[in-house]
C-alpha cells in the first residue's frame, strides 16, 4: 500500500504542471492507472519481445485523460530500450497487433470479445474494474476507502506466453486464483454452446419455412376453394341452360304433334278425295254406260230416222239433253284438276314444315354440344387443380420427413458428443479425487485449492452432461400418453424437495383438485423437477420463498401455473429462457447449467402442449403450461 | 473369501485400466487382474492361443469385466464367443461401460450378460463399485462349477 501511495505522490509531482485544469481527484487516478500500466509492461516479460520495434500500447475506449497520460509517459519512458507507442481505438478490428491492450471502464461487455480474439496471441490485457474474474489478466480495483488496487490473474496471463517477472510481486496487488484447467474448461463449454447454437437456429429457420410453406398452401387451399365455388355457380347456369332446352324441346314437340295433327286432317281430307273421285269414276262410268245406251238409241233412232222421218222433233230434244250432258262432265273434270292442285300445295307446305323442325332440332343439338365442351373443361381444370393441391400436400410431407431426419441427427449427435465427453471427465474426476485424496499432504495450500477447483469443476460438469443427456434423450424415442393425475405427480417428487425447502423456510402451496391431463409420468416429473428447482435457485435471498401450483381450465385444456416470488425475469428473456445453454445469471451468483427450462419445453411440446411465462423483476414469475384434458 | 479368484479386465482405455485397478487397491482387494486391452487379446487369453498358451501361468478367470465400445473386436463380440463356447460359458460376465444406451442393455443381455453396470464418473464411485462385485460376485454368489 505504501509503494502504491509513493508512486501516486511521485507521479502528481512529474505531472502537476499540465493538470492544473483539471479536477485534482480524477488526474490523480488518470496517472496512477498511466503509471501502472507502465509499470506492468516493464514487469511482463513478451516472448516476442526481440523481434519487435516497438511496445504498442492500446486503449479500447474513449477515456482521453487516459490517452493524454500514457502518450505524455510513452515520450519520457521506454521499456528495455524500445519506444512506447500509444493509440486509441473503439473497433475490435487490428487488435492482436498491440502487445498491451487497456480496457477502460466503460466497454466491460467488449472484453469476453477481446478476451476471445486475443486469446493465446502474446497481448496483455489490463481492464478497470471488471466483474467476472475468470476472463481477466491484470484488473484495476477501487477499494471502498477511495484507493487504486489491482489484481492478477497469473492463469490467464501465463496462458498468454507472458512471463511475469520478479519485480512484478513488488508493485503489490492481489492474485486471483482461478485454476488454467477451470477455465479450458469453461472454453471448450462455450464452443460446445456456440455450436449447439448454431444448431438450434437452422432448426428454427427450417421450422419458419415450413410455416411459410404451410401459409402458401393456405392461400392455394383458398383460390381452390374459390374456383371450386365458380365452376359450382357455372355448373347452376348450365343446369339452368339445360332446363330452357328442355323447355324449347318440349314446346318443339308440342308444335311437331300439332303438324302431325294437321298432317291427320290433311290425311282425312285426302281420304275424302279419294273417296269422291270413286264417285267421280262412278258417274263416268255411269256415263258410259249412258253413252253405250245413247249410242244404241242412235242407232236406234238412225233406224227411226230412215224409218220415221216425222220423229224429227223428238229427235231434236234428245240432242238438246246430249249437249247439257256434255257440259255437266266437262264441269266434272274441271273440279278434278282443281282437288289435285290443291293435294299438290299442301304436300309441299308439309315439307318445309319438316324441313324447318329439322334445322331447330340440328341448332339444338350444336348448342348442347358446346355446353358438353364447356363442362369438359371445367372438368379438366378442377381435377388440375387438385393435382397442384395433392403436389403441395407431398412437398410438406417431404419437408416434414427432412426436418425430423434433422431433428434425429441433432439429438443423435448431442448425445453421441454428452456421451463421449464422460470418458476423459472420468479421468480428469477419477485422478484428481485420487490426488486429492493420497497426496493431499504433499501438496502446498495453493495446490490442494486448486486440486478442490478441478473436483468442484468435474462435479459441474457431470450435471452438465447428465442435464445434456436427459436433454437429447427426449424425443429419441416415441412416448405414451394417457391420462395422469398431477397431483399425484407433484406428490411424488415433493420428497426429493422436501428438505431443501425446509432448510429455507419455503412456502410450498397446491391446489388440490387439479383435473386429469392427457400426460405421460416420467416427462411430467421432469418438468416439474426442473420449474421447482428454477423456483428454489432463483429465489430471493431476503425474503420466504413461496411457490404456488395452481390451475384452470376450459372444455379442452387445463391450463397448470407455477408461481415464484423470486427474482423474476426481464421480459426480453421470456422467449429465451426456453433455449438450450440460455443463462441471464454467472455460475457463481445463480448455480444451473442452461439446459433445464430447454427440457421442460420440450418435454411440454412432445405432451402436445404449450408453455409460456410471465415475470415482474423483483416481484416473482409464474410459467404457465397449458395440456389437453383427459375426458374421462 | 476367494481372493484369489482371478479376474479378466477387458479395457481398451489406458486411463479407465489405471482407475479400475486403483479401485481394487483402494478397496484393499487381492484379486489378481489380468488386464486385456482390446478385444482380440481377450480371446486370445481365454483361449489360451500363442503367448497365453500356459495355463499355469495365465489361468482361466472366475469373472470378466468386460467393456463394450471397442475398436475391431467389441464387447459384444468378445461376449457372444464366450457365451457360444461349452468351455468357457459359465464364466460371470459383467458389462462394465459407460453407455446407457437402450439397444446397448438389450443386446448385451440377449447374448448372455450375467450383469450390466454403469462406469461411475467419480473415482470414489469406482471403488464403491468394485467393492460390490467383490462382495456379490465372490462372496453372496454361488459360482457355476467348472465347466472342463
Amino acid at each position: 500500500m505504501k509503494k502504491i501511495i509513493f508512486i501516486i505522490c511521485l507521479l502528481i509531482f512529474g505531472f502537476i504542471g499540465i493538470s492544473m485544469s483539471i479536477r485534482a481527484q480524477q488526474v490523480s487516478r488518470d496517472v496512477a492507472v498511466s503509471a501502472y500500466i507502465y509499470n506492468f509492461a516493464k514487469n511482463i516479460q513478451w516472448q516476442n519481445e526481440d523481434s519487435i520495434n516497438e511496445f504498442h500500447f492500446l486503449i479500447i475506449g474513449q477515456d482521453e485523460n487516459i490517452l493524454q497520460e500514457l502518450t505524455t509517459l510513452s515520450k519520457t519512458k521506454n521499456i528495455r530500450n524500445k519506444p512506447i507507442r500509444v493509440s486509441s481505438t473503439l473497433s475490435l478490428n487490428e487488435i492482436d497487433k498491440a502487445q498491451l491492450i487497456f480496457v477502460t471502464k466503460g466497454n466491460e461487455e467488449n472484453l469476453l470479445n477481446i478476451f476471445d480474439r486475443v486469446e493465446g496471441k502474446n497481448i496483455l490485457i489490463v481492464s478497470d474494474n471488471y466483474k467476472n474474474k475468470k476472463i481477466v489478466m491484470i484488473n484495476f480495483l477501487d477499494s471502498k476507502e477511495g484507493n487504486l488496487l489491482f489484481e492478477i490473474n497469473k492463469a490467464n496471463i501465463i496462458n498468454q506466453h507472458l512471463d511475469i517477472m520478479q519485480d512484478m510481486i513488488l508493485l503489490g496487488g492481489t492474485e486471483i486464483d482461478v485454476a488454467e484447467l477451470y477455465r479450458e474448461g469453461q472454453q471448450s463449454l462455450r464452443t460446445l454452446q456456440k455450436h449447439t447454437e448454431d444448431l438450434e437456429n437452422n432448426l428454427i429457420n427450417l421450422e419458419k419455412s415450413i410455416s411459410a410453406k404451410i401459409k402458401e398452401i393456405e392461400v392455394n387451399k383458398d383460390s381452390l376453394n374459390r374456383q371450386t365455388h365458380k365452376i359450382k355457380e357455372q355448373q347452376q347456369i348450365l343446369d339452368n341452360q339445360s332446363h330452357l332446352l328442355n323447355q324449347r324441346e318440349n314446346e318443339l314437340n308440342i308444335k311437331i304433334k300439332q303438324i302431325a295433327d294437321q298432317q291427320k286432317i290433311f290425311d282425312q281430307q285426302t281420304e275424302e278425295l279419294r273417296e269422291l273421285s270413286v264417285d267421280v269414276n262412278e258417274g263416268n262410268e255411269l256415263l258410259k254406260r249412258q253413252k253405250k245406251e245413247i249410242e244404241s238409241r242412235e242407232f236406234y233412232i238412225k233406224n227411226q230416222t230412215d224409218k220415221l222421218e216425222n220423229q224429227s222433233s223428238t229427235i231434236q230434244r234428245q240432242r238438246n239433253l246430249m249437249f247439257l250432258l256434255a257440259i255437266i262432265i266437262l264441269l266434272v273434270v274441271f273440279w278434278v284438276i282443281t282437288i289435285y292442285y290443291a293435294f299438290k300445295n299442301k304436300q309441299k307446305h308439309n315439307q318445309e314444315l319438316e324441313k324447318k323442325v329439322n334445322k331447330r332440332t340440328y341448332e339444338l343439338s350444336l348448342l348442347n354440344e358446346q355446353l358438353r365442351v364447356e363442362l369438359e373443361e371445367r372438368m379438366h381444370a378442377q381435377e388440375e387443380i387438385r393435382l397442384l393441391n395433392q403436389t403441395l400436400e407431398e412437398r410438406v410431407a417431404e419437408r416434414t420427413a427432412q426436418l425430423e431426419s434433422i431433428n434425429k441427427e441433432l439429438e443423435s449427435f448431442s448425445y453421441s458428443i454428452s456421451h463421449d465427453l464422460r470418458a476423459p471427465l472420468r479421468a480428469i474426476f477419477g485422478f484428481s479425487q485420487i490426488l486429492s485424496k493420497r497426496h493431499r499432504e504433499s501438496l502446498n495450500e495453493e495446490g490442494r485449492q486448486y486440486m478442490d477447483y478441478i473436483v468442484q469443476a468435474s462435479v459441474r460438469m457431470e450435471q452438465l452432461i447428465n442435464d445434456l443427456l436427459d436433454y437429447s434423450r427426449l424425443g429419441r424415442k416415441s412416448i405414451d400418453i394417457y391420462p395422469t393425475s398431477v397431483n399425484k405427480i407433484i406428490e411424488n417428487i415433493y420428497t426429493d424437495f422436501k428438505q431443501k425447502l425446509e432448510s429455507i423456510g419455503a412456502n410450498f402451496i397446491v391446489e388440490n383438485d387439479i383435473p386429469e391431463i392427457l400426460g405421460n409420468e416420467s416427462l411430467l416429473q421432469q418438468i416439474f423437477i426442473n420449474l421447482i428447482g428454477n423456483a428454489i435457485n432463483y429465489r430471493r435471498k431476503n425474503i420466504p420463498l413461496e411457490i404456488r401450483i395452481n390451475y384452470e381450465q376450459n372444455n379442452k385444456t387445463v391450463i397448470l401455473s407455477v408461481s415464484d416470488n423470486g427474482i423474476g425475469i426481464p421480459k426480453e428473456y421470456w422467449e429465451k429462457i426456453f433455449n438450450i445453454f440460455q443463462r441471464l445469471h454467472s455460475e457463481d451468483e445463480y448455480p444451473g447449467t442452461g439446459i433445464g427450462l430447454a427440457t421442460v419445453r420440450k418435454s411440454v411440446n412432445m405432451l402436445n402442449g404449450t408453455i409460456s411465462v410471465d415475470s415482474v423483476v423483483d416481484k416473482g414469475t409464474t410459467f404457465y403450461i397449458n395440456l389437453p384434458k383427459s375426458n374421462i | 473369501m476367494e481372493n484369489l479368484a482371478q479376474i479378466l479386465l477387458v479395457e481398451d482405455n489406458q486411463m479407465d485400466v489405471v482407475l479400475t485397478l486403483d479401485a481394487f487397491r483402494e478397496a484393499k482387494l487381492k484379486n489378481k487382474i489380468h488386464v486385456a486391452h482390446n478385444g482380440q487379446e481377450a480371446l486370445d487369453y481365454l483361449y489360451g492361443r500363442d503367448k497365453y498358451a500356459n495355463r499355469e501361468e495365465f489361468p482361466l478367470p472366475a469373472l470378466i469385466l468386460l467393456d463394450l465400445k471397442m475398436p475391431g473386436v467389441d464387447g459384444f463380440e468378445v461376449l457372444r464367443q464366450v457365451k457360444s463356447t461349452e468351455k468357457l460359458k459359465r464364466i460371470p460376465v459383467i458389462i462394465l461401460t459407460s453407455s446407457r444406451e437402450e439397444g446397448d442393455r438389450a443386446l448385451s443381455y440377449d447374448i448372455g450378460a450375467n450383469s450390466y453396470l454403469l462406469k461411475p464418473v467419480s473415482f470414489d464411485g469406482f471403488t464403491d463399485v468394485v467393492r460390490k462385485i467383490d462382495d456379490y460376485w465372490f462372496s453372496l454368489n454361488i459360482n457355476p462349477p467348472d465347466s472342463k
